[in-house]
């Protein structure tokens, strides 16, 4: 899991499909209702399974690297939105009537925040 | 106040094409297939998230709680990096020639300040003094400190707008000019007159006196800050450190410094 983490921070797990095809499996081992006791038998009752026992360390620790990959995804969405917004930036630019407009607008942000 | 949409005559078109942008980078295409749900082949997250707060541990619930919250803050969070963001006419700038220019010795700055104990002290480890370094370092602050009380440079404002931004300016050195410092209380102080007097002669006289306002702003989105207060932690006896150098090394080191720092 660690791995796994470390590969899809520096960028190693990057498109579309690779993103997919591994977070549907951890998904799925994240899910609780997959959980089982020792004798591999499913919790009953299902609430049983959120309580400290002394197997219920190693579940949890699991289940927090799946969290801290899923984190590492967010991160990566982020910085694709960020990047195709200053995309949208650049082509505002590049269009003289809507960069008149986001001048106007900028311009009209500054005016009032400085009258505030 | 006004609305930018009554103000500027296309102004409502392009707030609805900025929402519409804006939103597309979280509703279609690119935007959506990354949401965490359809990634998971549509398995329910969001509530597999919820259900993770329920186990008996702290570190799992503080990860799925996090991993909620930036779920559902990715606007504000998005919305929260433009606002941090300064916008310049053009890639010129006063002093350092041009924005990349600038972000080059500014992070050569951060690097050299945060080495210090490497050529600041003359040991085993970091080899002899290296005085260039402390020029660079030296060099770079004054042209920061140019750069913090040179003119903006003149940019036309859009047609329309510059009677009005002329008025807010006014506006504002008014109040300025006018503001005293030390409070309302203070006022019957005759001291506290005198400084306010002060004040006031010297706001008027010279606009030389204060830092170009857009330039600090200009030099917070680089992240000037962080050097600031890296450097402040520096140790200022850091020449007398190290395990090779004499002792006479060491003052000469000290007396290069300050001759650096004041020449005369």
């Amino acid at each position: 899991m660690g791995l796994i983490s470390a590969l899809v921070s520096f960028g190693f797990q990057s498109t579309h499909e690779k993103i997919k095809d591994l977070l549907g499996f951890l998904v799925s081992v994240l899910d609780g209702r997959s959980d089982v006791e020792e004798n591999m038998r499913p919790f009953a009752p299902l609430n049983a399974r959120y309580h400290l026992t002394p197997v219920s360390p190693a579940v949890t620790s699991l289940k927090l690297q799946v969290v801290k990959i899923l984190t590492e995804v967010s991160n990566l969405r982020a910085n694709f939105r960020l990047a195709k917004l200053l995309h949208k930036f650049q082509t505002y630019n590049e269009n003289a009537g809507l960069a008149l407009d986001l001048k106007k607008l900028h311009s009209y942000v500054e005016e009032n925040k400085v009258l505030q | 106040m006004d609305r930018f949409a009554d103000s500027v005559p296309s102004g409502e078109a392009f707030q609805n094409k900025l929402y519409e942008d804006f939103e597309e980078l979280f509703e279609v295409g690119d935007g959506k297939a990354l949401d965490l749900t359809i990634l998971a082949n549509g398995l329910p997250v969001d509530v597999i998230l919820l259900d993770c707060l329920c186990y008996q541990d702290d570190a799992l619930f503080a990860a799925a709680l996090e991993l909620l919250e930036r779920t559902y803050g990715q606007r504000k969070k998005l919305l929260h990096a433009l606002s941090e963001v300064t916008l310049l006419d053009s890639e010129v700038v006063p002093v350092f020639g041009n924005v990349g220019e600038m972000s080059s010795e500014l992070g050569f700055l951060l690097f050299l300040v945060r080495s210090s104990e490497v050529w600041g002290v003359c040991s085993r480890v970091a080899g002899p003094f290296q005085p260039e370094r402390y020029d660079l370092v030296v060099r770079t602050c004054d042209r920061i400190s140019e750069y913090l009380y040179h003119a903006p440079l003149e940019s036309k404002p859009p047609p329309g707008l510059g009677a009005r931004l002329g008025n807010a300016a006014a506006v504002v050195k008014k109040r300025l000019s006018l503001t005293p410092s030390l409070g309302d209380g203070s006022v019957d102080n005759p001291m506290a007159a005198m400084q306010i007097g002060s004040e006031i002669e010297a706001s008027t006289d010279s606009d030389e006196s204060n830092p170009t306002l857009f330039h600090q702003d200009v030099m917070r989105s680089m992240n000037l800050q962080t050097t600031l207060i890296t450097a402040l932690n520096m140790d200022y006896n850091l020449s007398f450190r190290g395990s090779i150098c004499s002792s006479e090394d060491k003052v000469l080191w000290s007396v290069y410094s300050t001759y650096i720092d004041d020449p005369a």
